[in-house]
C-alpha cells in the first residue's frame, strides 16, 4: 500500500515537471512575431485584423494556459480540450488572415503553438486521445492553409512536413512520458521497499530493547532482593519487608493482568511504582488493555507526569497509599490516572500548585496529550492523563 | 466488642497460609479457624458452614488446576461466603468467580486493615467491592456482560481509579448513599448474570447495542 502511494507520488512529481516545461514551451512559441518586429522586420498581411486577431487570441491564450499550468502543475482535461479548440481556431483564422501567395511561411506562425499542444496531448493523454487530438490539429492546420495550396510544391511540401511533425511530436512525447513515469514508479517502489525493510529492522530493534528493559528491570529489582535474602545473612526487618513490598508492587504492575506482554510504558510505570514503594508510598496498580505501540514521546510524557503526580501524593497528600490505573478510554485514547485518598486541596485556592501545572499539565500538553487535576479539600486528588487515540500515531 | 468472625483460608502456598493466620491474629474480631490447600481438602474438614468458618478467603488460582468459578460454586453450595484473594488480577477468572457468587475480590498487596474490612463486609452479607474489583468490572468488554446504566458506570469508573466512595460519588455527581447503592447493584447484576444461561434473544440484543455503541462501561467521562 505504502509503495503504491509513494510510486504515485513520485510519478506525479515527474508529471508536474513535464507540465511546467510544456508551459514554458508555449511562452517561447508566441515570441516569433514580437521578436521579428523588434528586429525591424515589417510585414503587412492582406487581412491585417484577421491576422492580428489570430495572433492575439493565440498569444493571450498561451499566457492564460501556460500561467495556469505553471501555477497548478497540472493540465486538467477541460483545459486541454479548450487549448485544442483555441489552437484549432487559430490555425484556421491566421491561415486565412495570411492567405497571400507568399504568406504561407508566415502563416506557419500558428503552427508553433500547435506543436506545443501536440506535445501536451502526448504527455497528458497518451495514447488514443492524444493521436486523435493530433490528427484534429493537423486537419485544422491543413484547412487553414488550404487557400495557399495553389502556389504549388513548396507550400505543399511544407504542409506535409508540418503535419508529420505534429503527429510525430505527439507520439514521441507520449512514449517518452510513459517511460519516464514508469521509471519514477519503479524507483519509488524500490525506495519504499528499502524504507519498509529499514522500519522492520527498527521494530526488531525496539522489541529487543523492550526485552532488555524488562530483563534489566527484573535483574535490578526482584532478583537482587531475592539474592540478598537467599544468601541468608539478613534479618527480616521492616526495611526488608518494605523492599519486598516494593518489588511485589513493581512486578504486579508489570504483569498487568491477563498475560499481556509489558510494553515500555508498563515497564517504565513499574519502575516508578517501585521507586515510590521503596520510599514508603504503596501504589496499587490496575493495568487494563493498552495499545502495544505508543510513540516514545508519549511514554516519556505519561511516565514523567505519573512520577510527578505520585511525588505530589507523597509530599502533600498526607497518605501512604495511592492508586495507579491505566487503560484504554472508549475513544481509543490511553487513560492513566493517579488517585489518592489523602488531604486533597481546594483548586480555587492553590490553583494546582506550581509543581502540578508545570510538571504535569505543561508536560502533557507539550507532548500532545491532555491532563486533568480534580481535587477538593478532604476528598483526595485525582490526576488524569490522556494520550489521544491510536490512529493519530500510526 | 464485635462478635468474632470465623475465617477459612484456602491457598496452595503453605507459607502464605501460615503467614496469613499469624497476620490475622492481630485483628481481634477475625479468627482463622481452618486452612487448606484445596477446596476439596477444606470441605473434607468443614463440610458445611455452621459453627465453623463463615467466610472463606479463596486464592484465585490453586495449583490443583481446579476452575476458580467451580471452587466458588462448591463453597457457595455448602453455605460459605467467599472472598477471592489473589496476587495478580486475572480479569477473566475474577469475573467468572464473581458471577459464580463470590462476594468480593481483593489483591494480596493490601495491608491488613483493608483485608479485615473486606472480610467483615462479606461476613455481614455485603459485597466487598475493592477498587481492583471495580476496575475489572469497569473493563469488562465481554459480549455477555451485564448491562450497566451510565450513572452506574460513572460511579464504578471513579471508584475503580482508587477514589473513596465519597469522592467517587462526588465525581459522578451523586449522593454517597446513591453511589453505594449503584456499586451494590452492579455487583448484583454480575451475581445474577452467573445464574441463568442467557437467552439467544438477550445476546442478540447485546450485540446490536454494542454495534451502535450505546453501551460504554469503563469510560470515565
Amino acid at each position: 500500500m505504502g509503495n503504491v502511494i509513494a510510486g504515485v507520488h513520485k510519478s506525479a512529481l515527474t508529471l508536474r515537471m513535464l507540465v511546467k516545461m510544456l508551459a514554458w514551451i508555449r511562452f517561447v512559441q508566441i515570441l516569433p512575431w514580437p521578436l521579428a518586429f523588434a528586429l525591424g522586420v515589417r510585414f503587412s498581411p492582406p487581412h491585417l485584423w484577421l491576422a492580428l486577431l489570430g495572433y492575439g487570441l493565440q498569444a493571450g491564450w498561451a499566457l492564460v494556459y501556460g500561467g495556469r499550468a505553471l501555477r497548478t502543475g497540472s493540465l486538467p482535461d477541460w483545459l486541454m480540450a479548450l487549448d485544442i479548440a483555441v489552437t484549432c481556431s487559430c490555425l484556421v483564422v491566421s491561415g486565412l488572415g495570411w492567405s497571400t501567395a507568399s504568406g504561407s511561411v508566415l502563416a506557419g506562425m500558428a503552427v508553433y503553438p500547435a506543436v506545443g499542444v501536440a506535445l501536451a496531448t502526448g504527455v497528458v493523454w497518451w495514447r488514443g486521445r492524444a493521436i486523435a487530438a493530433a490528427i484534429l490539429i493537423a486537419a485544422c492546420y491543413v484547412i487553414g492553409i488550404l487557400p495557399e495550396f495553389h502556389s504549388g510544391a513548396p507550400v505543399i511540401v511544407t504542409v506535409i512536413g508540418n503535419v508529420l511533425s505534429l503527429l510525430g511530436f505527439t507520439v514521441v512525447a507520449g512514449v517518452i512520458t510513459k517511460r519516464l513515469l514508469g521509471q519514477a514508479e519503479t524507483i519509488a517502489a524500490t525506495t519504499a521497499a528499502m524504507l519498509s525493510a529499514r522500519e522492520h529492522a527498527a521494530a526488531q530493534h525496539a522489541r529487543h530493547d523492550e526485552r532488555m528493559t524488562q530483563y534489566r528491570l527484573l535483574h535490578d529489582t526482584v532478583l537482587s532482593t531475592l539474592n540478598t535474602i537467599a544468601r541468608g545473612d539478613v534479618q527480616v526487618s521492616a526495611q526488608l519487608r518494605q523492599r519486598c513490598a516494593a518489588e511485589a508492587d513493581a512486578l504486579r504492575s508489570m504483569i498487568s493482568g491477563d498475560g499481556r506482554p509489558a510494553t515500555p510504558l508498563i515497564a517504565e510505570l513499574a519502575l516508578v511504582v517501585r521507586h515510590q514503594a521503596a520510599l514508603g508510598l504503596r501504589v496499587h496498580s490496575n493495568i487494563g488493555e493498552l495499545p502495544q505501540a505508543l510513540p516514545p514521546k508519549a511514554t516519556v510524557a505519561l511516565v514523567g507526569s505519573c512520577r510527578e503526580a505520585l511525588n505530589n501524593v507523597a509530599k502533600h497528600a498526607g497518605t501512604d497509599e495511592a492508586w495507579l490505573t491505566a487503560c484504554a478510554g472508549q475513544d481509543g485514547s490511553v487513560v492513566i490516572s493517579v488517585v489518592d485518598r489523602g488531604l486533597g486541596f481546594d483548586p480555587e485556592l492553590i490553583a494546582g500548585g506550581l509543581g502540578m501545572s508545570q510538571s504535569i499539565v505543561a508536560r502533557m500538553a507539550e507532548a500532545g496529550g491532555t491532563s486533568k487535576v480534580d481535587s477538593g479539600s478532604g476528598e483526595g486528588t485525582c490526576v488524569e492523563l490522556r494520550w489521544p487515540r491510536l490512529s493519530a500515531w500510526a | 466488642m464485635a462478635p468474632v468472625i470465623g475465617l477459612g483460608v484456602i491457598d496452595d502456598d503453605q507459607m502464605l497460609l501460615d503467614g496469613m493466620a499469624a497476620w490475622l491474629r492481630q485483628v481481634p474480631d477475625l479468627r482463622v479457624l481452618r486452612t487448606a490447600r484445596t477446596v476439596s481438602g477444606f470441605l473434607r474438614d468443614s463440610p458445611a458452614a455452621g459453627a465453623g468458618p463463615q467466610v472463606v478467603l479463596l486464592d484465585l488460582n490453586l495449583r490443583d488446576h481446579s476452575a476458580p468459578a467451580d471452587n466458588v460454586a462448591r463453597l457457595r453450595a455448602e453455605g460459605y461466603r467467599v472472598l477471592m484473594v489473589s496476587a495478580i488480577a486475572e480479569s477473566e477468572h475474577v469475573l467468572a468467580t464473581i458471577e459464580a457468587g463470590a462476594a468480593g475480590y481483593i489483591t494480596k498487596d493490601h495491608d491488613l486493615s483493608a483485608l479485615a474490612d473486606a472480610a467483615r463486609q462479606v461476613a455481614g452479607g455485603a459485597p466487598a467491592i475493592t477498587p481492583e474489583l471495580a476496575f475489572i468490572l469497569s473493563q469488562d468488554r465481554r459480549l455477555a456482560r451485564p448491562r450497566l446504566s451510565p450513572q452506574e458506570q460513572a460511579v464504578l469508573g471513579a471508584y475503580a481509579r482508587g477514589s473513596t466512595l465519597q469522592a467517587a460519588a462526588q465525581r459522578a455527581g451523586v449522593a454517597y448513599g446513591t453511589a453505594r447503592a449503584y456499586l451494590e447493584r452492579v455487583k448484583n447484576k454480575y451475581s445474577e448474570a452467573g445464574r441463568p444461561a442467557r437467552t439467544k434473544l438477550e445476546l442478540a440484543e447485546r450485540l446490536r447495542e454494542d454495534r451502535i455503541g450505546l453501551d460504554a462501561p469503563g469510560d470515565w467521562e
